[in-house]
């Protein structure tokens, strides 16, 4: 039994389809390789060779029937369907001036000192400090080990000096000694001695 | 109110401010406050005072006033009297027998003599 199948319409449909899709990315090569973008933006491209070379390249390569495919800086597959990625790929910005110089610049500390206010770090290392020395166990363990620790290091990065720190500390102390002072004549004997007096 | 005066204590203590809340100090602390309530009584009792002979206002509400602020100072001095007197036992209690202590000092002090020297001429 004969079906009529035949392969020769499925080819040349195939065939035509290949070609269409062949000249298209041909065109977006020849766009990309007529445009050089150094002329215009300042930016230095990537090429394994000089542009004029990778034009000719593709000259040839268009002759021949390839497949126009740049592998100097990615390794991909070139397969029909990403040939465009392949080549949009090649095009990569490598001016190290522009782009890798503020990185090596900066250190962690300038990036730290960007975000860290260092007199509202000074506050909360007074604040954490004073509760550091609580009453309550737990909240004095809390901050004294593990906040306290941690601003610790934050401050010792950043520009406060061990004799500030140990100023700071001083002033902290002197002033709870005086809150304390002030809250056991005042506010405890006070109100006891009120009481007992009133009833 | 012990309970405010033990974290407070613990709180000094915290800071490195050990033994110096003493009973001694605490006792002298509420004494200075009942001194200084007792103070605050007597120029609201002045005041009174002034009112009473003064300004023409309910002389029976202000006598009830000046009896009752009486009745405060009367209490007053004597909660200052019960301080003072367990600031002496404390006191007491750590030197021991005044009376005994004061013989015992004198008799290590050395003695003042005044000796006369009688020429023959």
């Amino acid at each position: 039994m004969n079906l009529g199948l035949s392969a020769e319409l499925a080819k040349e449909k195939l065939h035509g389809a290949s070609q269409l899709k062949q000249k298209q990315s041909e065109k977006a090569q020849e766009l990309l390789v007529k445009q050089d973008p150094s002329m215009t933006t300042g930016i230095q491209w990537a090429y394994s060779q000089a542009p004029q070379a990778v034009q000719a390249q593709a000259s040839v390569q268009k002759a021949e029937g390839q497949t126009v495919q740049s592998k100097p800086m990615t390794a991909e597959v070139a397969t029909p369907e990403i040939e465009d990625l392949a080549v949009l790929s090649s095009a990569v910005s490598v001016k190290e001036e522009a782009v890798l110089a503020p990185t090596n610049q900066r250190s962690l500390l300038s990036y730290m000192r960007l975000g860290i206010n260092p007199a509202a770090l000074e506050e909360s290392y007074r604040e954490i400090y004073k509760k550091s020395k609580s009453h309550n166990l737990l909240l004095e363990r809390f901050m004294a080990n593990v906040k306290l620790g941690g601003l610790n290091l934050l401050m010792s990065l950043t520009s406060f000096s061990a004799e500030k720190l140990e100023d700071i500390k001083a002033e902290v102390r002197e002033g709870a000694l005086k809150e304390i002072e002030l809250k056991l004549s005042q506010d405890w004997a006070y109100a006891k001695a009120l009481i007992e007096i009133m009833g | 109110m012990n309970e405010v005066k033990t974290q407070l204590i613990l709180q000094a203590e915290r800071w490195g401010r050990t033994d110096y809340y003493t009973p001694i100090k605490l006792e002298e602390m509420e004494r200075e406050q009942c001194q200084r309530i007792a103070g605050e009584l007597l120029s609201e009792k002045a005041n009174l005072e002034y009112e009473l002979h003064m300004l023409e206002t309910d002389k029976h509400e202000v006598l009830i006033k000046i009896e009752r602020l009486n009745v405060y100072l009367k209490k007053a001095t004597q909660v200052v009297k019960k301080h003072e007197k367990s600031i002496g036992r404390i006191i007491e209690a750590k030197i021991g027998d005044r009376a005994k202590i004061r013989r015992a000092t004198s008799m290590l002090e050395p003695r003042s003599f005044v000796s006369v020297l009688i020429s023959e001429n």
